[in-house]
């Protein structure tokens, strides 16, 4: 069994998740519900449950406010929001679980089916610290993004990457210290996240960071030189696009 | 006006360059002779005599020497600085038209507030998980309803205040809906307002009401009271809503004590549709919020006014 604390101010809301969690995830077990962050504080103290379903406003604070007055959070957490807005841009590069309003039964479904049975305290607290540093300062961008490898959580500033390569299903990661790591996640994926960060889709295979490219060579092959010199392909239908990109930098 | 221009100046280069043409390959003073003489031909025939006739004159003191260079001169950089005239006007045209027309869509789109329409469908699932079959189905007609509407007006910039007060009266049936009756509300028509003709653009009451249910209604623990007003001021109406909550001066403390992450979005988004209008419709909407215990200490809650032109839909 899995134990479960819902934590949301409307009570609808918690019956709702009540409701489809019987249906579809009968390996959850409800040991509470919350309907403010002081409330949640103690219920999650008192029933210690494995994992958190957790809405990010309530009337005395958010949901991070709620992760923050744990010294350790020892539980999974899973967040629930109805908005698409500047928090859930955080949630991607934190690497953080979650769910948007109206829930998706399959989203609940596979979110609960990841729920794995041992926690990693620290790469919990990787990721609420780094949730944290890019919610904190909601106006400028995400600073800081969370790469999980096979064995490790690496977070690392978004600034430092200089460029990302798609190997099939993984991405590889090369940052200006000269270090590489392999992410299980598509090329795509990380494209979406970190357009808004100066990164550039320069070629099906690669995203560059902007900040990085000396100069876009264009014979006998077009090709992006990078700050070491080193050399990235460069789609030629792509050519325009990444020289008006180059230019608004 | 750039095409008028492009005309007045292609025009005004005949203008210059025909006489001159004509005047310059006929320089031997018989072709001024040969000029005058139709002129005096016409004289004779014409009533005003004595003007015509002095018409040769004229044209004899002041042709100049050497009209040929200089006329073409004349003439080719006034049609040269005309045209470079005109098509500069034309692309800013083009641009200022583009930028409209973004701005247009941008202000559909913000019609549609995607807070309300989220919440909307959330409460409608609920309802559903929670299998009540009954009040989902009525939340979703009346969701339909509003959606209907909001459709309907978006394709007009503006909505009569009748359809404006329908629209409004289905908002606030679906917000007491999921609020769970946490407040009553009403809505005021003057009885001066031509209803079905007058129109305002559509839907700016709806971030306020939301702000209103939200910041002001949502903290208080008595049952609410939104009244919203339309009225008639000069070449204005004013369409306020009215709250007995905490009143923006509190709400803005919370918020502020909360870390202020979560301003208002609602207000973001009323004071970008009023900058959108001015800037694609020239409308100019005032916008004031008033806390209400700041004019009378017995009172609470929020005041919100705006002056919004009116136009005959």
């Amino acid at each position: 069994m899995i134990n479960a604390v819902i934590v949301d101010d409307e009570s609808k809301a918690r019956q709702t998740i009540e409701e489809m969690l019987k249906t579809y995830c009968p390996q959850v077990s409800i040991v509470g519900q919350a309907d403010s962050v002081e409330n949640a504080f103690e219920i999650i103290n008192h029933t210690k449950p494995d994992v958190v379903f957790l809405d990010i406003r309530m009337p005395d604070g958010t949901g991070f406010d709620l992760l923050k007055r744990f010294e350790s959070v020892w539980f999974h957490f899973v967040i629930i929001t109805a908005f698409e807005d500047y928090a859930v841009a955080a949630f991607k590069y934190s690497a953080i679980d979650y769910i948007l309003k109206p829930i998706d039964p399959s989203d609940l479904y596979a979110a609960v089916e990841k729920l794995s049975r041992t926690i990693n305290l620290e790469e919990n607290k990787k990721k609420i610290d780094t949730l944290l540093s890019n919610v904190d300062n909601p106006n400028s961008k995400p600073n800081k993004i969370v790469l999980k490898t096979s064995d490790n959580i690496h977070v690392v500033d978004i600034q430092n990457i200089v460029r990302c390569e798609s190997q099939n299903n993984y991405t590889q990661f090369f940052f200006e210290s000269g270090k590489s790591i392999l992410i299980s996640k598509t090329l795509k994926e990380f494209d979406d996240m970190l357009a808004a960060s100066g990164f550039i889709r320069v070629h099906q295979s690669h995203l560059v960071n902007k900040r990085f490219v000396k100069q876009l060579k264009r014979f006998p092959q077009l090709k992006l030189i990078m700050f070491d010199d080193s050399e990235i392909p460069v789609a030629v239908r792509k050519k325009d696009y990444i020289i008006e990109q180059m230019e608004g930098r | 006006m750039s095409t008028k221009r492009l005309i007045i100046g292609l025009t005004l280069t005949l203008f210059v360059a025909i006489p001159s043409f004509v005047s310059g390959s006929n320089m031997a003073s018989d072709s001024i002779q040969h000029q005058a003489a139709p002129c005096s031909e016409l004289a004779s025939r014409g009533k005003n005599e004595a003007w015509i006739v002095s018409r040769p004159d004229f044209f004899v003191i002041h042709i100049p020497k050497k009209p040929l260079p200089v006329a073409i001169a004349i003439a080719t950089t006034l049609f040269l600085g005309i045209l470079v005239l005109s098509v500069y006007g034309r692309t800013k045209q083009i641009k200022y038209k583009t930028r409209n027309m973004e701005l247009e869509q941008q202000l559909l789109i913000s019609q549609m507030n995607p807070h309300f329409v989220f919440n909307s469908l959330t409460a409608i699932q609920s309802y559903i998980f929670r299998k009540d079959p009954h009040q989902a189905g009525k939340y979703l007609a009346s969701f339909a309803k509003l959606v209907r509407l909001i459709l309907e007006n978006s394709r007009s910039e503006i909505a009569t205040i009748d359809k404006e007060v329908k629209t409004l009266e289905y908002y606030l049936e679906l917000q007491s809906m999921r609020f769970e009756d946490k407040f009553d509300y009403e809505i005021v028509v003057d009885s001066e307002i031509f209803r079905d003709e007058m129109g305002i653009p559509p839907m700016l009451a709806q971030p306020l009401i939301e702000n209103a249910i939200e910041h002001g209604i949502s903290h208080i623990q008595e049952k609410g009271l939104i009244t919203i007003r339309f009225s008639l001021q000069g070449k204005n109406i004013i369409l306020e809503v009215e709250d007995n909550g905490i009143g923006i001066n509190e709400s803005i403390r919370i918020q502020k004590e909360k870390g202020k992450k979560y301003q208002s979005l609602a207000t973001n988004i009323t004071t970008e549709r009023l900058k959108k209008l001015r800037q694609a419709k020239g409308y100019k909407i005032d916008l004031t919020i008033i806390d209400k215990s700041e004019r009378n200490s017995n009172e609470r809650g929020t005041l919100v006014k705006l002056a919004i032109p009116y136009k005959y839909a």
